[in-house]
């Protein structure tokens, strides 16, 4: 049997989600052995080169490209996973839903104290940006979403116990300790 | 023909970016732009929030470098409670901000080492041949 193929991407999250993924330390040579990495910011794959098994996004949709990367995931994967209360649910960024959008880039650009050399007062306006959408959106909200893992980040663990339970199809143990936070 | 080239996304850097090369018809390069594509608006959105949220808050700008922005907003906090800009703190309170600080020095390098260069370094064969990264 070939291996199963797996996928990541960031959308607007902070990397805290990949870096979890990391933390599951030295069984990444484990997990090397289990799966075969596609289009994902570990290997640096660009694009995808074959159908994928298992996407994992992290973070929620905050501008147009996280959308259409999103719907490129969805299109091109079996399994989606939304990793990280950013692709749950919007995560901080999120914070950002109950503030008009030019608030927030008239602080960031013009207004705030720390702005000084933006004498004539020009927001990022470049044909290669992507837009800002008014809100930054859930995964889920945008494309079907098979799974969540919870946290901020989720702990390596809860990781590593989800992805062998997906490639060897037993059932996902969730104690306790990996679920609670506080 | 005047031709570009996009490097989309940008990887080992904790951010979203996109670089793209500008060529003119003779294929010289005239112009390389880096652009920051993610916009979150941190800036706009701490404001109003308890002021002991934001080293926590500020964390989320990076998860390569949490601790570094933790302890830019400790620093900013000790102006707002009067502990001045360092002379105010515990000795034993800056010792462990030092400590916190060296630890995330250490484990970003390692990290960067680790997981980012060595494996584009030793594995050469299975990443993306280098003219495309
Ligand atoms: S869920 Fe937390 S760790 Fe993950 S991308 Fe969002 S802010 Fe970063």
């Amino acid at each position: 049997m070939s291996k199963p193929v797996i996928a990541t991407t960031s959308l607007a999250g902070c990397f805290g989600c990949h870096m979890s993924i990391l933390d599951i330390d030295e069984r990444i040579l484990q997990l090397f052995d289990l799966v075969e990495f596609n289009k994902s910011p570990i290997d640096d794959i660009k694009k995808f080169t074959k159908p994928v098994d298992i996407g994992i996004i992290e973070g929620g949709c905050c501008n147009s490209e996280n959308v259409e990367v999103l719907k490129d995931f969805r299109k091109n994967c079996k399994i989606l996973i939304s990793l990280g209360e950013c692709a749950i649910m919007g995560g901080l960024p999120a914070l950002r839903n109950g503030i008009p959008v030019e608030e927030c880039l008239h602080e960031a650009y013009i207004g705030g104290p720390t702005v000084q050399l933006n004498t004539k007062h020009i927001l990022p306006n470049d044909d290669e940006l992507p837009m800002l959408l008014d809100k930054v959106y859930p995964c889920h909200e945008i494309v079907k979403i098979d799974y969540y893992l919870p946290g901020c980040p989720p702990r390596a663990d809860l990781i590593w116990d989800a992805l062998v339970a997906l490639i060897t199809g037993d059932p996902l143990k969730l104690p306790y300790e990996l679920i609670k936070f506080d | 023909m005047s031709k570009k080239i996009t490097i989309e996304p940008v990887t080992r850097v904790e951010g979203h970016g996109k670089v793209t090369i500008h060529m003119d018809n003779n294929g010289n390069v005239y112009q390389t732009r880096l652009h920051i594509v993610e916009f979150r608006g941190f800036e706009r959105f701490v404001q109003g929030r308890p002021y002991w949220e934001a080293p926590v808050l500020v964390q989320r700008l990076c998860g390569i470098c949490p601790v570094s922005h933790h302890l830019a907003a400790a620093k900013a906090l000790d102006v707002i409670v009067g502990a001045g800009t360092g002379e105010g703190l515990t000795p034993t309170g800056e010792k462990m901000r030092r400590l916190m600080h060296y630890g995330q020095f250490f484990q970003s390098h390692a990290l960067h080492f680790f997981h980012l260069s060595s494996p584009d370094f030793l594995l050469v064969s299975t990443a993306t041949p280098p003219s495309e990264t």
